[in-house]
């Protein structure tokens, strides 16, 4: 073994031209790959790290259902085969996190997409977060700067706009939105008709740390938003009444409700605030079960978010969750921060997929390369290699030889390439890095990206630096492992 | 006691679709010890039972027997064992290993067997061989440091390091100036008659020719002349 150290190490020495192609190819790989991937995993961090903080806690409980459910709807085809399930048993499986030791908080909400218009002009859209304040701001307590105004009272309604909505509405209107003023959301969908609720700004807020996805969200009282997606308040899915309710709500359908389904798209009329929730009230004048329905049902929420005291507790919770689920019969599921942050967070994972694939790419080229290289080296030393195996060399021997020094160059250039890569990204982090676009913004998770060295990147390099050495020295070593000791005698003659 | 046996040895290369009969049906032997010649103009045949002896070559037909080994249908890894027991090689440009330095070169031979002497032993015969052939002061140096001379020294002294029963030295002399060559020479008749090693040369030097013990004269693929076996015969008479 020493003896093919040895030869290999001043081999790499002495073939400077060959080593100098081979290093700097490997060298500059190997940066690129532990600067890239440890930039997307510092981006992923840091998106896991905010929306936890920020948004979708560790957990998000769920209505049972298929599809890509996540904190802002459905957001596949789903979407117009299915609303969003309301979570069944809410009251039970709030006692039941709570009594968990290792869950910190609980927010519940219910969300829902809404046309913005004043008078007769739309000015846009927006994504509506419905809310308890209190709980929300237990639960994400630095996530929101009130910029004007503020929430609105405990047991009152009101919206508070999104600053980044606000200014894209202020555009269409020509003036400033300010608390007290009003505003005219509207929802439609195929499964719930179309829905108009006026509501009052009660002040102006903006994410403090955000992206284009959640510069679309203003925060609105539950009631509103529970009307808006189509959750007529006090009620429940059909499919989860009890035979109680059932027997109590009689022979009430929706034909006897609202005479055809053509009446869904007649003329609506708009709800003052102050109506509370007469208009949905009143389609059920004259049933037994208006009455009963006019008591708020507290247990209408889409999403119960659960953060945990520690992330390590992720998997006992969400085997907690789906044991108690199945025990109770709940149809309820648990999803894990990733899929309640949706499309955006999916898509910072999807652009490491495309940097990881484009290394791939990379890292063929430099294979070949590297093997054309070696190659001619290899040819170049066939009276060499055959010198060796005339005077007593196994083949095994010089393949090693050969397999050895790939590795060797190898090697030295993957820590070459990680320490150039750790340079280069400790510099980045100390500038840090202003996502000056917004497909920037989705790249860093964030405004502002401050990369640092990941250790899973560097194992990856190491590993690729590997596969790379063994791959390219696989034909030349094919090559040695013909030569034969002939060719000692024929060169030399 | 023969070394070497070679009994109606025929070699057929093929280039291409033609036919190159490098050996028409050989036989000769060669005794342990001898200082052998085996000469003839190019393309007589005369690599080709280097070649065959040095096991880096198998006949198409005929037996080639090396220290009693039938080399026929040996596998390479069999093959390449006897040569690093059996053979050394002295070739023409030296061949060397670049990298190594004058021990290492003579060293290398040895590291490659399954069976070592110790270390202490390796060094001292390794240093008996570097003053053997006069390179005590450079065995230090690598191979590009060295004169044509000094490089065929260590080359005999890499083929003696495993304590061969034959040396194979294809035209040894062919890249020296005379004085140098003759130099060599001798050294090569010194360590035959100091280790008993058999010495086999292809060559065109007459000095190398004269001073053998034993020549073997080829032409066509033929074996026109043996001076051993003409001896033997003409005793027998």
């Amino acid at each position: 073994m020493r003896i093919l150290l040895t030869i290999a190490w001043r081999n790499v020495r002495q073939h400077k031209v060959k080593t100098a192609i081979i290093g700097l190819i490997m060298i500059i790989g190997i940066m690129v790959l532990v600067v890239g991937n440890s930039f997307m995993d510092t981006a992923a961090k840091g998106i896991e790290r905010y929306y936890i903080k920020n948004y979708t806690g560790h957990l998000m409980i769920t209505g049972k259902t298929r599809g890509n459910l996540t904190l802002f709807g459905f957001q596949d085809l789903t979407a117009m085969e299915q609303p969003v399930p309301r979570i069944p048993e809410y009251a039970e499986i709030v006692e039941f996190a709570n009594s968990l030791q290792y869950v910190a908080v609980v927010n519940p909400q219910v969300s829902a997409t809404a046309i913005v218009s004043r008078g007769e002009k739309t000015l846009g859209a927006t994504q509506l977060f419905g809310i308890i304040p209190e709980q929300y701001q237990a639960m994400f307590p630095d996530n929101v700067e009130i910029l004007e105004g503020g929430f609105w009272r405990p047991g009152e309604q009101g919206v508070l706009l999104n600053k980044a909505v606000a200014e894209i509405l202020e555009e269409q209107v020509g003036f400033t939105f300010r608390p007290g003023d009003k505003l005219l959301f509207t929802s439609v969908s195929t499964h719930t008709g179309m829905r108009i609720r006026e509501v009052e700004i009660t002040g102006l807020f903006r994410f403090k740390q955000s992206n284009v996805q959640l510069d679309m969200v203003s925060l609105m009282d539950i009631s509103n938003v529970r009307a808006l997606a189509g959750m007529v308040v006090g009620s429940a899915d059909p499919a989860q009444l009890s035979s109680e309710e059932q027997r109590f709500l009689g022979e009430i359908d929706e034909e006897s409700i609202f005479g055809s389904l053509d009446s869904l798209f007649a003329e609506v009329s708009v709800e003052e605030p102050e109506t509370e929730d007469d208009f949905w009230f009143s389609l059920l004048e004259g049933t037994e079960a208006a009455q009963a329905a006019a008591q708020e049902d507290t247990g209408a929420w889409q999403y119960l978010l659960v953060r945990l005291i520690d992330e390590k507790y992720l998997k006992q919770a969400e085997q907690d969750f789906a044991q108690f689920f199945a025990d109770k019969g709940i149809a309820a599921q648990t999803r894990d921060w990733r899929q309640g942050a949706g499309a955006l967070a999916e898509l910072s994972y999807g652009i490491k997929s495309v940097f990881n694939t484009i290394v791939l790419i990379i890292a063929v080229v430099a294979v070949i390369i590297i093997m054309n290289t070696l190659v001619i080296s290899v040819t170049e030393r066939m009276s060499e290699i055959g010198t060796m195996r005339a005077i007593g060399a196994q083949k095994s021997f010089v393949r090693r030889m050969i397999v050895l020094e790939t590795m060797l160059l190898s090697g030295i250039s993957g820590l070459v390439g990680v320490a150039a890569g750790a340079l280069v990204l400790l510099v980045l982090n100390r500038i840090g890095l202003q996502a000056t676009n917004v497909f920037l913004e989705i790249i860093y998770g964030g405004p502002e990206l401050r990369p640092e060295l990941s250790w899973p990147a560097v194992l990856l390099s190491l590993v690729v630096i590997a596969a790379v050495g063994a791959m390219s020295s696989a034909y030349p070593t094919a090559i040695v492992m013909k030569t034969s000791p002939r060719k000692a005698m024929e060169s030399s003659r | 006691m023969a070394i070497v046996e070679l009994k109606d040895v025929k070699k057929i290369y093929h280039l291409g679709k033609a036919e190159v009969h490098a050996l028409r049906g050989v036989t000769f032997s060669i005794e342990k010890g001898d200082f052998v010649s085996i000469v003839g103009p190019s393309g007589s045949g005369k690599s080709t039972i280097l070649n065959l002896i040095g096991c880096i070559d198998q006949p198409t037909s005929g037996t080639v027997k090396i220290n009693g080994t039938v080399t026929e249908g040996l596998s390479d890894k069999e093959l390449t064992n006897l040569r690093h027991k059996t053979v050394g090689f002295i070739f023409q440009s030296f061949n060397l290993i670049p990298v190594l330095n004058v021990y290492e070169n003579i060293e290398f031979p040895l590291l490659l067997g399954r069976e070592r002497p110790s270390k202490k032993e390796m060094r001292e015969w390794i240093e008996y061989l570097i003053e053997a052939v006069g390179l005590a002061d450079h065995k230090h140096h690598k191979s590009n440091e060295l004169s044509g001379g000094q490089r065929q020294r260590v080359a005999i002294a890499r083929a003696l390091v495993t304590k061969p029963e034959i040396v194979l030295a294809d035209e040894p002399t062919a890249n020296l100036d005379s004085k140098t060559g003759q130099s060599i020479i001798e050294l090569m008749k010194k360590m035959n008659a100091e280790l008993n090693t058999t010495f086999i040369f292809s060559t065109h030097d007459t000095t190398i020719m004269s001073i053998a013990d034993h020549v073997i004269r080829l032409l066509d693929g033929l074996v026109v002349e043996d001076t051993k076996a003409q001896a033997a015969a003409g005793g027998l008479s």
